[in-house]
């Protein structure tokens, strides 16, 4: 039950991508991110393009794994891609389709083509992230880079656990979800037919049960992290330290040449959109 | 209603290579007004044999009936059809029930079944058999019904979780680990309960891992290993056979009887500890006389 | 007059840390330290009932202490009130001579005092089992090559060192407790409280974390507190203590509790299978011996004896 949460789950293994320090990936996420959304031509996208290929191959996540995590965000995509083909409204040389205000031209679907890259793109990317680096290191990333933050008495410590927690509940929760589903289910609960409004009702039977088992995990849980002596981030030590190592420079050295290349390309060729 | 199932087999992950089958290749036949009992370690597949019982999970391969309902038809509207009047007579009590309570009070979530189930029944009749279900299973109607569920105590809670199943009058009730972390005066009082149940007809079926729990209780007996039927029948086949069940303690007297088997002394007893214990006294009382 | 104040200034201070000396080599002398002292402690979660009711009890170290009692008994308050995850309402808990009413204690206390509890779900921090185990002795401040050996010590004490980069939701339930144990283990606990550990587990599972449970007691001098409701647990105990209504209604060997089979009926609680057939064989007249029979094996080898007679 809990296989089915593709997106944000870890997949074991060991690879180059996996045993990178996960600042250097969050790192590279954003300015990965930032890339994706700069580039200009098709050129440069074949480029990231590859780069992301490279990421997949050294993470030794199959492949299949990877585009899995795309099947959220399809109807996102495909919504977009058509909300762009049709209204698109910048400069355009030719007219494929004009029908009343709607019209699809050249630029429009070159647009459209971008959008669906960029997405796709932008998905594929972070699940690469989170399919290679555990909730821990995750967060453990996020609460290192955040450190400057404590200056201004930013609660990086709480938030980062909080994050670990709610990670490590997923599987748990959603095991518990579909027990509840199933024992309204029986009770001839149902929760597929009728209007939204009827819909939403008919979820009462199932949220409150889980409302209720989450608060008690949640007491339950206050209560085993006092006894294992508890007391916040004051005089805590840290039993992993994140450690850079040379697979960190190379993943920074191959990202710098996609960069400078991107940045070529954009101004070698006439930007498309 | 009878419960026949043929080679019923099922992968929570069809697609994996090589299978890893929750269940692979289960006949059995339940008979009306038995209570049995399915024995087997975490992971044996005796959850996911019952989810089956009424349409949880569906069909993949084999061939399932209960009563007059056909769950592997392969005609999907049909088989949509007959759900909500198979699982309106085939009640089932999940493992630790009472964290499906979700009402404002005892009576509304009590009849939230009945309500699924019959929408056309009036106000009255509801009221009649949700306090019937109350009473069945213990319960002072009038004490309890404007309760929440939730002030009740654990042992209470877990009863009206029951009663929410019972209110529909099923004619197969099915409980996964009925007993489960209840201390032992409340187990006798539960088992008890699911006892005055019985009324000749209605086939009780209770998932366990407790061979002491499912020897005492059954008429007869399934042991479920890593998706697989390994053991069907009475207490007396099943553990007369000499077989040991990985993962599974075998109940006290069948250890008690091998023991002495073993060092050749056959005692031929029931093993139902009270039988056993009657067995005993009149093998010794015998001899001694002669 | 300075003279004589000197005096007396020094002949007390002399009196006392001769007194101290004395005290610390009484200490030493008396093999059985007290490791948990209840003194008439009252707890009530909503002021109707006492949950724990003038309970008095003492507990030394090193010893295997069985907690029986039905739901609803208070034993559980119990195991919490000796944590401090709770604070009695009167009385006072004692834990190697720290009062668990002092804030200031609370946290020595619960260094010392580990705690696992029934759901194995409901305990873990951290997804991958190494990382959960680490949290305990991060939360002291243990350096970071002493929580590596602590982590390898607590691994290989409750038998779980291949699970060590697994995720824990990949583990049965049986496997989950016993990285349960393992992460308050990394603490370097004196006392191990279990609070229903095994009451959600399949036989296999409640084997595999009593087995842990008794090696750590044995091998390692754990103070072992195991509050449970399987009968069974309790043969290998070095004392029972039943509760019912927040008392303690019965204390001592598991042979002198199993003797009185109708006040453990009183409690909720009944004998295990082997005892109860001997009990009524035994009132039917069957003679097999009057030693009372506990385990499945000393019911077959009596039963056997008789045998032999005839």
């Amino acid at each position: 039950m809990a296989k089915s949460l593709s997106f944000g789950q870890y997949y074991q293994a060991k690879s180059f991508v996996h045993s990178m320090d996960p600042r250097v990936k969050l790192l590279l996420l954003i300015a990965y991110l930032v890339t994706v959304f700069v580039v200009s031509n098709f050129f440069g996208f074949a480029l990231i393009g590859a780069f992301l290929v490279l990421a997949i191959i050294f993470s030794r996540v199959p492949v299949f794994t990877v585009l899995k995590s795309m099947k959220g965000i399809l109807f996102l995509i495909i919504f977009t891609v058509i909300l762009n083909v049709f209204f698109y409204s910048g400069e355009y040389d030719r007219v494929f389709i004009e029908w009343g205000s709607v019209r699809v031209t050249d630029s429009s679907l070159i647009f459209a083509a971008f959008m669906a890259l960029r997405l796709s793109m932008l998905v594929l990317g972070s699940s690469i992230l989170t399919l290679t680096t555990t909730p821990v290191e995750l967060t453990d990333g996020i609460e290192s880079l955040l450190y400057p933050l404590k200056l201004i008495k930013f609660p990086v410590h709480e938030l980062a656990l909080i994050m670990s927690i709610a990670l490590r509940f997923i599987p748990t929760l959603s095991d518990e979800t579909q027990r509840i589903i199933n024992a309204q289910k029986a009770r001839g609960g149902d929760f597929e037919s009728g209007g939204l409004i009827a819909r939403a009702k008919a979820m009462i039977p199932i949220l409150i049960p889980l409302l209720v088992s989450s608060f008690r995990r949640a007491e339950e849980l206050g209560d085993a992290m006092d006894a294992r002596c508890y007391s916040g981030s004051k005089g805590r030590t840290r039993y992993k330290r994140l450690k850079l190592g040379y697979r960190d420079g190379v993943g920074f050295v191959v990202f710098a040449i996609v960069l400078a290349g991107v940045i070529y390309l954009n101004g070698a060729f006439v930007a498309l959109v | 209603m009878r419960i026949i199932c043929k080679d019923l087999t099922y992968s929570y992950d069809p697609k994996k290579k090589p299978a890893v089958y929750a269940l692979n290749k289960v006949s059995l036949t339940i008979n009306e007004g038995e209570f049995f009992g399915i024995i087997g370690q975490t992971g044996s597949g005796k959850s996911t044999l019952i989810q089956h019982l009424n349409a949880l999970l569906p069909v993949q391969e084999g061939f399932l009936s209960v009563g007059e309902f056909d769950l592997s038809l392969k005609d999907k509207k049909k088989y949509k059809k007959q759900l909500k009047e198979l699982r309106s007579k085939v009640g089932m009590v999940f493992q630790y029930p009472e964290y499906q309570l979700f009402a404002e009070s005892v009576f509304d979530d009590v009849a939230f079944g009945l309500k699924n189930f019959f929408p056309n029944l009036n106000a009255n009749e509801v009221a009649q058999r949700v306090a019937n279900a109350l009473n069945a299973v213990g319960l002072n109607y009038y004490e309890v019904k404007d309760k929440s569920p939730f002030d009740l105590s654990g042992g209470q809670k877990r009863r009206v979780a029951i009663a929410g199943v019972l209110v529909t009058d099923p004619e197969v009730l099915v409980l996964d680990e009925p007993v489960a972390g209840l201390d032992p005066a409340g187990k006798k009082e539960l088992m008890a309960l699911l006892h005055s149940l019985e009324n000749g007809r209605r086939t009780i079926i209770i998932v366990s891992h407790d061979m002491d729990e499912v020897l005492e209780n059954c008429s007869r007996i399934a042991v479920m290993q890593q998706g697989e039927l390994v053991k069907i029948g009475t207490p007396e086949e099943v553990f007369n056979s000499n077989q040991s069940y990985a993962g599974l303690n075998l109940p006290v007297t069948v250890q008690v009887n091998n023991l002495l088997k073993e060092r050749g002394i056959n005692l031929n007893c029931n093993f139902k500890t009270e039988q056993f214990i009657c067995d005993l006294e009149r093998f010794f009382k015998k001899t001694t006389n002669n | 007059m300075l003279v004589k104040k000197l005096y007396k200034w020094y002949n007390n201070t002399w009196r006392k840390i001769k007194k101290r000396n004395l005290k610390k080599a009484f200490c030493k002398k008396k093999e059985k330290m007290s490791a948990v002292k209840l003194t008439n402690v009252c707890f009530s979660y909503d002021d109707e009932i006492n949950a724990v009711n003038n309970l008095s009890l003492e507990i030394n170290q090193g010893e295997y202490i069985v907690v029986l009692g039905r739901n609803g008994s208070g034993k559980s308050t119990v195991a919490k009130l000796i944590n401090g995850l709770i604070t009695a309402q009167s009385g006072s808990v004692e834990v190697f001579g720290l009062n668990a009413a002092n804030k200031s204690d609370l946290f020595e206390i619960r260094k010392s005092v580990g705690m696992v509890f029934q759901n194995p779900d409901n305990q873990m921090v951290a997804t991958i089992v190494e990382d959960d185990i680490a949290f305990g002795p991060e939360n002291i401040g243990v350096s970071r090559e002493q929580i590596a050996q602590r982590i390898e010590f607590a691994l290989n004490a409750t038998g779980t060192l291949s699970f060590r980069n697994r995720p824990s939701s990949e583990l049965s339930g049986g496997q989950k407790q016993r990285v349960a144990i393992a992460g308050v283990l990394a603490i370097n606990p004196k006392i191990l409280i279990l609070d229903e550990a095994t009451s959600m587990l399949d036989p296999v599972g409640r084997e595999e974390v009593i087995g842990v449970i008794k090696k750590l007691n044995k091998e390692n001098g754990l103070t072992v507190i195991c509050v449970t409701h399987y009968m069974e647990e309790a043969l290998d105990a070095d004392r029972v203590i039943v509760m019912d209504g927040g008392k303690v209604v019965m204390s001592g060997t598991p042979e002198q509790i199993f003797a009185c089979e109708k006040r453990i009926e009183e409690c909720g609680l009944s004998l295990p299978r082997a005892a109860y057939i001997y009990n009524r064989l035994k009132e039917r007249g069957v003679d097999l011996g009057d030693q009372q029979v506990y385990t499945v094996k000393e019911l077959a080898d009596r039963l056997c004896e008789l045998f032999a007679k005839i």
